[in-house]
């Protein structure tokens, strides 16, 4: 079942730490997150529609730097912040293949 | 930055919305770009559009800002019609009722996200490293 726009930001927000994002001017709901050693993670919350489908959830979930499984077991509570910070540590999806 | 402006193809191509099946060849004609668009846009489809369209963002892509050197954006459209715009450099999306309005919608998360990079770059080594990055891409016209 697809999760609704708003379930997502309090999932994030709520359970994983993200905090809104400023210094942007379009009505885009973006979110962030900074974990230690590693580039800012950035995801937006697309509410072009009511519920966010699979192709959009796939997009949210390599902003995530997550498999889009591991990103619906966010929002369902089957992972919990630990388990997101283990897994973008040691296997993010996509890597940060941008060297810094 | 000159260069950029000069090398951008004054026309566009641009995919048509009439596809009746989505993820389904999507055909391309020589059009006229929308008057929204028609004067910053420069769109190219590569030649593996046919499967999975990409567009070819350089120059000027609004009023106040421009993309610096070739930037690939994949086009889909999804099974209700619905279009996402995404690349797979810096994760951005956006997506809209058409392709054209998924496209517009990317560029403003696009530098919705150079703004947010711009405001951390300053405190956080991470985010410059990052920042600078999307530089070599997008700039504001200032």
């Amino acid at each position: 079942m697809p999760f609704k726009p708003a379930e997502i930001e309090a999932s994030l927000q709520g359970k994983f730490g993200f905090s809104p994002a400023e210094g942007h001017s379009s009505d885009h709901r973006w979110y962030e997150l900074c974990l230690p050693g590693l580039q800012p993670i950035l995801t937006m919350v697309s509410h072009g529609k009511k519920e966010i489908d699979a192709n959009i959830e796939g997009k949210m979930a390599r902003q995530l730097r997550v498999r889009a499984p591991f990103f619906r077991g966010m929002i369902r509570c089957t992972k919990n912040r630990d388990d997101y910070c283990r897994q973008v540590h040691e296997d993010p999806y996509p890597p940060f293949d941008i060297r810094l | 930055m000159e260069t950029a402006f000069t090398t951008a193809t004054p026309y566009s191509y641009w995919p048509t919305a009439q596809t009746s099946r989505p993820h389904s060849k999507v055909r391309f004609q020589l059009s006229t770009p929308s008057p929204l668009l028609s004067e910053y846009a420069s769109v190219t489809p590569t030649p593996s559009s046919m499967a999975q369209p990409k567009l070819l963002l350089l120059g000027r892509i609004t009023s106040d800002w421009v993309m610096l050197q070739p930037f690939l954006v994949t086009l889909e459209q999804e099974e209700d019609g619905y279009w996402v715009a995404s690349d797979d450099l810096f994760q951005v999306y956006g997506d809209g009722d058409t392709a054209e309005a998924a496209r517009q919608d990317y560029i403003v998360a696009l530098i919705d996200y150079y703004q947010i990079l711009a405001l951390k770059a300053e405190a956080d080594p991470h985010s410059e490293g990052l920042f600078r990055h999307l530089q070599h891409y997008l700039r504001p016209l200032a």
